[in-house]
């Protein structure tokens, strides 16, 4: 198998995670599969697009920032209660298309749009293209097999047999949502794989277990 | 009628300066008080060795030899002496032996409170047995000395007392009678003959299991009442050690280490954090008896979560506070907007919320208010490697030398009781600096704090820093990552709590502090001192405002004044604070973060 490595950029995108309470939105730390899928498949129109990413940790690159902002009932068009809103500046990540002929149409460079708050300037990322990592390369070699690694990012339980995850030792459980193929403002929460589970897959979607210094 | 054998009380002649197996215990002189209980049968036969005046012979003293050596510092190995490399007997006597507690995380060693040889109250130490009282007892009336006198003289194996002993052998006592059978005419009635049941039946064949239980939640609090999390996770922890009080060898407000035979009673436990909404990171290992190991993450690598039952797909609205189950239930406050919370989450959020101070402080408060969150986190595998390093640092500075010198249950159940002061010392000392209306206790770990300042921060690291002073002074010295972990973070009152967690769950060690939105600093231990003191040197506060306001723009821009070496006053306190700061490891953002602090 093979996955076409994306740089993902950005200078303001919210990943927003459900609002809180009414007052808050946070902002996600990760790429979610749900997300980037969602958002490369809307803007190529290809429907069996499959692709997860994350973060680059470093601290001069997705920085966490706050807002204020009051959104308007639709209806009224009157202010509700302010909305303290999380996102992320200068951003940098990297994302993994698995690829199949939909991911070998994807251009070298585009532009997808992705997150909420699009309609107030954020969520424009560019996407270029790195390379094509293949089973030849050293980072889509299978490790795990010594219980040493844990995803880096987020996956659909059903879809682990996709990114090639081949045995799972430890999960770590939550719920991502996916749209309904026909009615995309619908869908519903599937249990997924979070970071953390302790798998055995590709090197590029995991990392080294966490040893105390 | 005699009660049943009271473990706790086996090692009565260690409370005094006679030696243990009798030799020198004037017996003809008090015949007349020799009690004829169970326990004094365990008094004299729970040591296979010839000089005792017994040896175990009954189920009950047979099953007290077990515990005894389970609930030890060492498992009676030999040590050798790095020297001359010739292996001594432990039992054999050596003037550097030492009857009190040597403590290995702060090298303290208390005062040896052993009853005199010939005195009146060996008498009453007799009659005292001669009543047949029962644990509580026992540990009421002699419990100054049983903390200071150490389990075993031994050099090198001074450390737990015996205090700490006697509880864990009377755990573990009281598992092996409920899990495993001996017949009596099985034990035999010559010292050989019991030592073969020991090691054909016992130790190589039963088996007990160890759990390292995590508890965890889901929830994202973000309500006031949505912290009653906090309250389940305590309620249930507190239930598990209170229906499992035997088989809970270590706990702290969120991890237990649970010792049991069954898996039925491993089963109780889940069923009562998925019952009450929590998850469990687990660790579960099966063992024959010499093989047990308070070090669970050797014996168990990674380990498993535990969920109870989970949903593979969940059709909207998912719940918003724990986002795991479905949100079937509406929750409504005044004009505010439908939150759908699942029946657990809506159940928690229900509750009658006891923390009524912060609750109070967040309605009534102003925009300015702020709030410091004070959490204290043990890593459990952390303190397993730790201890074992102290140890083996105690052996080493003694010209001992031991390949087999871990870390047994007895420490860790010692360490627990200094943890345990620790933790109300940390209590005390918190509401009595910022004043009991001002802190809520969210749990035994985990304090509110209505700050005034930003300097407030600087208080609670002073308490942290005494307190380590007096209870774990070696932790400041440590060159490895401290078990313990102190977070620290302030945060404006109506920021949601959840993102304040979510800081203090990814806290690095020793000590984390954030101010929220402004900035992060990490420290070791060891360097707290030096970070109080530079705390202490008078800054020009114009040069700190400045510095703070110019990161507002642009941080570049200000590390770039930050280490301009020009001769202007604003320089000078620059300089001032790289000479102190940097060599504590801190960078430039963990500077800034500081001189905020201090601008306040």
């Amino acid at each position: 198998m093979a996955f076409i490595e994306y740089q993902l950029t950005s200078q303001v995108l919210c990943m927003g995670e459900r609002i809180k309470a009414g007052i808050f939105r946070p902002c996600a730390r990760t790429i979610r599969y749900s997300q980037i899928t969602g958002a490369l498949r809307k803007k190529l129109g290809l429907p069996d697009l499959h692709a997860v990413g994350y973060l680059v940790k470093d601290d001069d690159y997705n920085i966490v920032d706050h807002f204020i902002y009051s959104p308007r009932d639709r209806a009224s068009d009157i202010s509700k209660v302010p909305l303290q809103v999380e996102y992320l500046t200068n951003v940098d990540g990297r994302v993994y298309v698995v690829e199949n002929e939909s991911a070998k149409a994807l251009p070298e460079e585009f532009t997808i749009t992705m997150g909420a708050l699009l309609s107030k300037g954020f969520g424009l990322c560019n996407m270029k293209k790195l390379r094509l990592l293949e089973d030849r390369h050293e980072e889509m070699r299978i490790v795990g097999e010594s219980r040493d690694f844990e995803l880096k990012v987020r996956i659909p339980e059903k879809y682990k047999d996709i990114f090639n995850i081949k045995k799972i030792f430890k999960e770590v459980y939550g719920f991502l949502f996916e749209p309904d193929e026909e009615q995309p403002y619908t869908g519903h929460y599937v249990r997924s794989l979070f970071e953390g589970s302790v798998v055995i897959g590709p090197k590029i979607l995991l990392k080294e277990r966490p040893r105390h210094g | 009628m005699s009660r049943e054998l009271v473990p706790e009380m086996h090692d009565m002649l260690k409370l005094t300066k006679y030696k243990h197996d009798f030799s020198d215990f004037p017996t003809d002189r008090f015949k007349g008080l020799i009690p004829k209980t169970e326990t004094w049968e365990g008094v004299i036969g729970h040591h296979l060795k010839e000089g005792f005046p017994a040896f175990p012979t009954t189920p009950s003293t047979f099953l007290l030899k077990i515990a005894d050596s389970l609930a030890s510092s060492f498992s009676r190995n030999k040590l050798k002496k790095s020297a001359k490399g010739v292996e001594e007997d432990y039992a054999e006597e050596d003037p550097a032996d030492k009857h009190t507690v040597n403590t290995l995380w702060c090298s303290k060693e208390g005062e040896d409170k052993r009853l005199e040889k010939e005195s009146p109250q060996i008498r009453a130490l007799l009659e005292f047995y001669n009543s047949d009282p029962g644990a509580e007892e026992f540990f009421a009336k002699y419990d100054n000395i049983l903390r200071t006198r150490a389990e075993d003289a031994h050099k090198g194996m001074n450390v737990t007392s015996l205090f700490t002993h006697c509880r864990l052998t009377g755990k573990f006592y009281r598992i092996l009678q409920k899990n495993f059978a001996v017949e009596p005419k099985e034990i035999g009635t010559t010292i050989d003959a019991v030592g073969r049941i020991l090691g054909d039946k016992t130790y190589s064949q039963w088996q007990l299991s160890i759990a390292n239980c995590r508890f965890r939640f889901h929830q994202k609090p973000v309500r006031a009442k949505d912290l009653n999390i906090f309250l389940q996770l305590e309620e249930t922890v507190g239930k598990i050690r209170c229906d499992f009080a035997d088989n809970v060898l270590f706990s702290t407000p969120e991890e237990l280490i649970f010792i049991y035979a069954k898996e039925e009673d491993l089963d109780r436990v889940l069923k009562m954090a998925a019952d009450n909404g929590l998850w469990l990171e687990l660790r579960v290992a099966r063992r024959l008896l010499g093989q047990l190991s308070p070090d669970v993450s050797r014996l168990d690598k990674i380990g498993q979560n535990f969920y109870g039952v989970t949903d593979e797909q969940i059709e909207p609205p998912i719940c918003e506070i724990c986002q795991m189950r479905q949100g079937t239930k509406e929750w409504k406050e005044g004009e505010g907007p439908i939150e759908y919370l699942c029946p657990t989450c809506y159940d928690i959020r229900d509750k009658r919320a006891p923390l009524t101070k912060l609750r109070y402080w967040i309605d009534e408060g102003g925009e300015g208010l702020s709030l410091l969150w004070v959490k204290i986190k043990l890593d459990y595998d952390l303190l397993n490697r730790v201890l074992n390093k102290f140890y083996v640092d105690y052996l080493k500075g003694l010209g001992l030398s031991t390949t087999e010198a871990t870390t047994r249950f007895s420490i860790i159940s010692e360490f627990q009781e200094g943890y345990d002061a620790f933790l109300r010392d940390f209590s005390k000392r918190i509401n009595n600096g910022f004043g009991g209306e001002n802190v809520q206790r969210v749990l035994g770990d985990f304090y509110c704090i209505k700050a005034e300042s930003t300097k407030d921060i600087l208080e609670v690291l002073k308490i942290y820093k005494e307190l380590l002073e007096g209870h774990f002074s070696k932790f400041l010295t440590l060159s490895i990552d401290s078990p313990l972990t102190l977070s620290i973070v302030l945060s404006p009152s109506k920021f949601p709590f959840f993102q304040c967690w979510r800081v203090i769950e990814d806290s690095e060690p020793d000590i984390h502090i954030a101010l929220v939105g402004h900035g992060e600093i990490t420290i070791k231990n060891k360097n707290l001192r030096e970070l109080l003191l530079a705390s202490e040197t008078r800054y020009r506060k114009t040069a700190l405002h400045k510095l703070a306001e110019v990161s507002r723009l642009s941080e570049a821009l200000a590390r770039l004044r930050f280490e301009d070496k020009s001769r202007d006053e604003d320089s000078q306190t620059y300089r001032q604070l790289r000479e102190r700061l940097l060599p504590l490891g801190m960078g430039f953002r963990d500077i800034l973060t500081f001189a905020r602090i201090l601008e306040d």
